[in-house]
């Protein structure tokens, strides 16, 4: 009667809504793996000498993201945080469609720890650029990127989009909290 | 009967995982929250008041040799900077959060509150870990310079200041993995379905 139909209303609505917020879901984890994608490949491709020349001597120096620590620790986190953005594009949607819930338990964690290291990259890439941009007059370091200034450009991009990528990567987890639609209370 | 319990669930709004109130959980949580404020406010603090000056002999007249005061503050770095103000900021969430835990339970919306909780230690949390992300980078820089960039090191010079800042950076990293915990056990509080 009226009860068995409420029951199998119940179900539809609970199912379209696990269908949205999947498809939220892997959209945003589609934005990540791709923006964190772009920022690896720009720091691990961009590459710039210059050939200095004092008094009568010629130098070569070049920039690469080898040369600097904090670089190369970007670079680590974008790939690890591009990786799991692709391999939890799967697991999630399955762990959500199936319903098992150590499984997204397990997903929100890990997914927690990501951003958290993709930040701390984030910041150690700015540290890094705002020292290149404007030295360090205190500490007698000069800044880098008025002879590497297309490195410097490319280096801004990667930070820009590593930003947003892990920005991202908060708004999937501010979406495992939030369910954005139906079961909003008022 | 069984379709009432599934409408009721359905009102409730956020689906909250049954939580029989365990007020063992709550006390580990609060305790949590509370040494992860006591590191970030000693993070601030130790960073904020890093400072050292010292002579340095720029060049030898005759005998007397000419000594010039150099000083290392914290504010001569924009890294250390931001490393102070998140820490502050998230001291202070922190402690609003303590008190929401203490003072909040006649909350009238409890999914709501778990969920806004969820998201400002998940902000509290992104703000924090860069914090100590440019932090870590200076101070690696200090301690080792680089080469390539003609960046010398400072940390033989001024050995106490650098080994303040470390102490500082060590208080937040306590703090940052402290807070990941903690938002690891609101987070999923919430779980979706």
């Amino acid at each position: 009667g009226s009860v068995d139909e409420v029951q199998s209303d119940v179900k539809v609505v609970e199912m379209k809504t696990i269908w949205r917020s999947s498809v939220y879901d892997v959209l945003l984890r589609v934005f990540a793996f791709l923006l964190t994608l772009i920022a690896t490949i720009i720091v691990g491709v961009d590459k710039e000498t210059k050939i200095i020349s004092y008094a009568e001597l010629q130098f070569k120096v070049s920039a690469k993201w080898e040369y600097m620590s904090a670089i190369v620790f970007f670079l680590v986190s974008n790939a690890i945080g591009c990786s799991y953005a692709a391999i939890s594009m799967v697991i999630s949607t399955i762990a959500r469609t199936s319903g098992n819930k150590t499984a997204l338990l397990m997903i929100t964690v890990l997914d927690i720890i990501i951003m958290a290291l993709l930040f701390s990259a984030n910041g150690a890439g700015a540290a890094v650029g705002v020292l290149g941009q404007k030295g360090n007059s205190h500490a007698q370091w000069m800044k880098v990127c008025n002879i590497f200034d297309a490195y410097c450009r490319h280096m801004t991009v990667a930070l820009v989009l590593s930003i947003i990528g892990s920005s991202v990567f908060l708004l999937i987890v501010v979406h495992s909290v939030f369910k954005l639609h139906y079961y909003r209370s008022n | 009967m069984a379709s009432g319990n599934e409408e009721q669930k359905i009102e409730s709004g956020f689906n909250v995982v049954p939580q029989t109130k365990l007020p063992k959980k709550d006390w580990i949580l609060l305790s949590l929250r509370v040494v992860t404020f006591f590191a970030t406010v000693s993070a601030t603090i130790v960073m904020s008041l890093n400072k050292q000056t010292k002579n340095f002999v720029v060049a030898t007249i005759g005998t007397t040799p000419i000594t010039v005061p150099l000083t290392a503050k914290f504010q001569h770095t924009p890294a250390f900077v931001y490393f102070v103000v998140a820490n502050g900021i998230v001291s202070l969430h922190n402690l609003v959060m303590i008190a929401m835990d203490i003072l909040g339970h006649k909350f009238h919306n409890r999914g709501l509150q778990l969920a806004l909780i969820a998201v400002l230690d998940t902000m509290a949390l992104a703000l924090a870990s860069s914090g100590d992300g440019a932090a870590t980078a200076m101070a690696e820089l200090g301690r080792n310079g680089n080469s390539h960039a003609k960046w010398n090191k400072i940390c033989d010079k001024f050995e106490a200041y650098c080994n303040r800042g470390g102490g500082a950076l060590i208080a937040s990293f306590i703090g940052l993995i402290l807070l990941l915990i903690v938002t690891g056990i609101c987070s999923p509080q919430v779980v979706p379905l």
